[in-house]
């Protein structure tokens, strides 16, 4: 065909086996992109161009979008799990002052009846099959104002029988989630959905065809005939989302369409919902999505949320903003589900597999999508493959999409099995994995699985870091180890870009697609610039608006490999019309300058992959990755530390070379401790406990009369002095600086100074609940003197989740001096223990007298734990503490 | 290079999977098929996991002789 030409592409891993492939591609495709070595902007360090504007706060996202007359929408959310609703009185709701309009989520088809009647729980509205699910809401014209009247939506349940837990919902006698027949998957669809997917009770499946790949061969026999086999049983949890940035809207309906800002991952998806619930043109809604904060999967489509904001909009005839609270986040947008994995894996001697097998079952409470066995089927080269795969209904909020679906989950049962095997077979695991690991023809990812393996083995140090079990002298052990996975390449042909130039040389591009905080604004600014020969920051990008060319959604590893081919080729194009007549080495600005018209533009859209074999196309490819981890045990204290972690993955081609991120990463953190922090203010500081931070409790500390974490989530909270408020003290410095006895000199407003020990100025909760220093009124910190002589040794040891920008969850400072070998003065302060750095008086006296030896750490760290009272959830402090004393101890002894 | 011809099954205009925002190229099953068992698919009409009928929303229940099923528009 003459609109078609043939090109050459690379085809391979850089370093590893490049070669390349002829393509048919359409003759106006602009040439492959040379490599990033021959760029000037692809490849190179960028900034990202809208980096200020975020750390500015001069970023708009849609909970920062305030409107003129704008109103707040609250949810009225079902407190049941299950249940009927009744009714809902929204009398007294509409009457409040601040109420501008009220929905009632009502079922759109009243007359639908079931296929089987006798199944069916009659009901004007929507069955409540989850705690959270919503039934209506409000909107005010304050937040408050409308909290207030959500609260005087009086909704009447009839509570239906429940399940949520996932064991329990596959017995026979379970409650039912729908009432739907058991046998309805065999009759749904007028003439049935795909055989062999039924549904007994709440399970349902199992499935056992992958969307791509097995059941193949025959299990049962690959197992019989293999050598060794590793059958094992993994579990995981079911993990909720909590983007940064809640789910929300401001929706705003006016006579002309409607216009909804959203936080979402897919601006085409939700204009897509909206358009067909609210029977609108297409054209006559918009999507804004200006800056959103993350999205990791769950943010897709209008959601519950979006269409009651523009049933409300449309109401009150105002914009509406209804922004999800955190609660919300997790109850009622979205979860990854969970997983009971049972896998058996069959192999022969030297490791080749004969089967492998995997019987699955999780919860995606009322929804489905708790498959996990795609690492299963498309890993590793077996001739018998079989998955079978259910979900198990609970009255819990429904799943969503979660960062790879089922793969994570997947990958955590296979790859362990795996290890297992190699085990049994007294192989290396990445030998092992060199040899399964292997081309199984299409959706293959294993050559660059082998290479990242082999550079992330070289890395890490795979060969000298790795030692038989326990190994290790002293009471950290330390492992090392290595996983791998697999994902797809998925593009969306829905991706289109517009790129003008102005006769001033000024380049705009324009697309729907959104910035999940991947970073596309910059992309597509690289991309433009690299073909106009230009700098990335000369390019304007404007996106995020459906106003603009159909962008795609941004999951599943698409956004930047479905809109920059389409932004490159609509950049090649316009190249090509301003150099059309002019002069050969003509600056990208004199070609501006002799433009005819004001402005030209060029739209184009993603193209599909150009494929040599119309069967397996270019596009359907695996991608891999890699990772290998160290990681340490305190058997003393169970402290578990991950040490050092390398990770190779398929990426693609890297738009931004690692120079850029590594100073981002350098810069980011030091101004707040270099311009905000004081030592005073270090000292004076408010505790953390999260029940005295939280406005919703009233503690003793502010003047209530309970303390919420003596019987609450005090797993961070005090193991001494806890029996009136079960704070910590919040200073590390205080900690050091009570063991050093330092002494403070304090101002008056008077001019009037005296001096405290720190030790007296920090006080307990009997002396006054609601403080705890004794800085009076209008007095300043002056000065710090630290007391003990300049002889004295000194040690320091903290324990905490993170080992920076975290508070500790155990810290031990101690000074002591020594003379003639014997401990002449000693103090043992443990912080993160009470409500004031804690002296371990004991301890002190243990060693007071002695010399300071392993026996007499010992005793000290027992003795220093004398009078605890923890509480039900930080009782692991003991532990560490008594870890952390001794070695403080040995620590400062041998200076 | 004509698209490879690929038996879209016929499910309810008002059913949605976040499948049917991204595609595989070439010729794997449509999301239609609701061979995915990852996949999550909601109700446009209910925004829920259950369909008008309080029945189970799903590629392979949303289909024609459902009571609330509505055919793609004309």
């Amino acid at each position: 065909m003459s609109d078609e030409k043939k090109i050459r592409l690379p085809s391979g891993i850089a370093g590893a086996g490049l070669g390349d492939v002829e393509r048919t591609v359409p003759s106006d495709e602009p040439p492959p992109l040379a490599p990033n070595a021959k760029l000037a902007v692809l490849g190179r360090p960028t900034p990202r161009i809208d980096g200020r504007a975020k750390v500015t706060g001069a970023a708009r996202y849609t909970a920062d979008v305030r409107l003129p007359g704008m109103l707040f929408a609250r949810m009225v959310r079902s407190p049941l799990p299950h249940a009927k609703v009744a009714s809902i009185d929204t009398a007294a709701a509409e009457a409040h002052p601040g109420v501008r309009a009220v929905h009632v989520i009502e079922k759109l088809l009243g007359s639908a009846v079931l296929r089987d009647p006798s199944k069916e729980i009659p009901s004007k509205l929507p069955i409540v099959r989850y705690a959270g699910q919503p039934v209506a809401a409000v909107a005010a014209a304050t937040p408050d104002a409308a909290d207030e009247a959500a609260r005087l939506v009086k909704v009447v349940y009839e509570a239906l029988p429940f399940v949520v837990d996932l064991e329990d919902a596959r017995k026979a006698d379970a409650p039912q989630v729908f009432p739907a027949p058991a046998d309805q998957a065999g009759t749904a669809g007028g003439g049935g959905g795909p055989r062999g997917v039924p549904q007994v009770g709440n399970v349902h499946g199992p499935v056992k065809k992958g969307f791509m790949g097995p059941p193949k061969g025959d299990v049962k026999q690959g197992l019989a005939d293999a050598d060794v086999k590793v059958e094992a049983e993994f579990r995981t949890q079911v993990q909720t989302h909590s983007a940064l940035e809640t789910h929300g809207v401001v929706a705003d309906w006016r006579a002309d369409g409607l216009t909804v800002y959203a936080s979402t991952q897919g601006t085409g998806s939700v204009k897509d919902e909206l358009a067909e619930i609210f029977s609108l043109p297409k054209s006559r809604v918009r999507v804004v999505t200006e800056f959103m904060g993350a999205g990791f999967g769950a943010k897709f489509g209008a959601g519950n949320y979006g269409v009651v904001a523009a049933h409300l909009s449309k109401k009150a005839g105002a914009p509406v903003r209804l922004m999800l609270d955190r609660r919300e986040e997790h109850v009622a947008v979205g979860n990854r589900p969970s997983s009971v994995q049972k896998i058996a894996i069959g192999a022969k001697k030297d490791g080749t597999l004969t089967a492998i097998s995997l019987e699955a079952y999780g919860t995606a409470g009322t929804g489905t999508g708790a498959g996990c066995g795609g690492p299963a089927q498309n890993m590793y080269a077996c001739p018998n493959i079989l998955t079978e795969e259910s979900d198990v209904f609970t009255n819990a909020g429904p799943a969503a999409a979660f960062r790879a679906p089922g793969h994570p989950q997947g990958c955590f049962a296979l790859e362990q099995a795996i290890d297992e095997l190699a085990e049994k077979l007294g192989q290396d695991p990445l030998a092992l994995r060199d040899k399964i690991d292997v081309s199984q023809g299409k959706m293959d990812a294993s050559a660059a699985r082998r290479e990242e393996r082999r550079q992330g083995a070289e890395r890490v140090g795979w060969k000298d870091r790795r030692h038989a079990p326990g190994a290790d002298p002293g009471p950290v052990k330390r492992g090392i180890g290595v996983a791998q996975s697999v994902w797809y390449r998925i593009t969306n042909l829905d991706s289109a870009c517009e790129v003008r130039v102005t006769r001033d040389g000024s380049v705009e591009v324009l697309s729907a697609v959104q910035d999940i905080g991947g970073g596309i604004r910059t992309a597509l600014a690289q991309v433009v610039a690299e073909e106009l020969g230009l700098a990335a920051a000369q390019v304007t990008v404007r996106i995020g608006d459906t106003a603009f060319p159909a962008g795609p959604s941004s999951g599943g590893s698409m956004t930047t490999g479905s809109i920059t081919p389409a932004a490159r080729n609509a950049a090649w194009r316009l190249k090509q019309k301003l150099s059309d007549g002019a002069p050969p080495g003509t600056s990208f600005r004199d070609a501006c300058r002799r433009l005819k018209t004001e402005e030209i533009a060029e739209r184009a859209s993603r193209t599909p992959e150009y494929g040599g074999d119309p069967k397996a196309r270019a596009g359907a490819e695996a991608l891999g990755g890699v990772q290998f981890a160290e990681v340490a045990v305190d058997t003393e204290t169970g402290v578990i530390k991950v040490e050092r972690v390398v990770a190779a993955h398929d990426c693609g081609r890297p738009f931004e070379s690692f120079p850029a991120l590594a100073a981002a990463a350098a810069q980011s953190a030091t101004p707040q401790i270099r311009n905000m922090a004081t030592v005073g203010g270090n000292l004076l500081q408010r505790p953390r406990c999260w029940y005295f931070r939280s406005e919703d409790f009233v503690c003793r500390k502010k003047g209530g009369t309970q303390c919420y974490a003596q019987d609450g989530e005090n797993q961070y909270h005090a193991i001494f002095g806890n029996d009136l408020c079960a704070i910590v003290h919040p200073s590390s410095l205080a900690t050091a600086l009570v063991a050093y006895e330092a002494r403070l000199r304090l101002v008056s407003a008077g001019g009037k100074e005296r001096d405290v020990a720190l030790e007296d100025f920090l006080t307990r909760p009997e002396n006054d609940v609601t403080r705890e220093n004794d800085l009076a009124k209008g007095e300043l910190l002056r000065s710090i003197n630290v007391g003990v002589s300049q002889k004295a040794r000194s040690a320091y040891l903290r324990q905490g989740e993170k080992e920076s920008f975290d508070w500790p969850l155990a810290e031990v400072a101690v000074v002591l001096d020594l003379k003639d070998g014997k401990c002449v003065h000693a103090s043992v302060v443990l912080g993160a223990a009470g409500p004031v750095p804690w002296r371990a008086k004991a301890a002190e006296k243990v060693l007071l007298g002695s010399a300071v030896d392993d026996a007499a750490a010992r005793k000290a760290a027992k003795a220093a734990l004398e009078g605890a009272t923890p509480l039900a959830k930080n009782g692991y402090k003991l532990a560490i503490f008594e870890a952390l004393v001794r070695r403080a101890i040995l620590a400062a002894a041998a200076g | 290079m004509a698209e490879r011809e690929v038996e879209v099954p016929v499910v309810c205009r008002f059913l949605r999977t976040k499948h049917s925002f991204g595609t595989f190229e070439g010729e794997l099953v449509p999301w239609q098929a609701g061979l995915s068992t990852t996949a999550c698919y909601w109700c446009l009409k209910t925004m829920e996991t259950a369909g008008p009928d309080d029945g189970l929303v799903h590629a392979h229940r949303c289909r024609e002789g459902r009571s609330c099923f509505e055919g793609p528009s004309a």
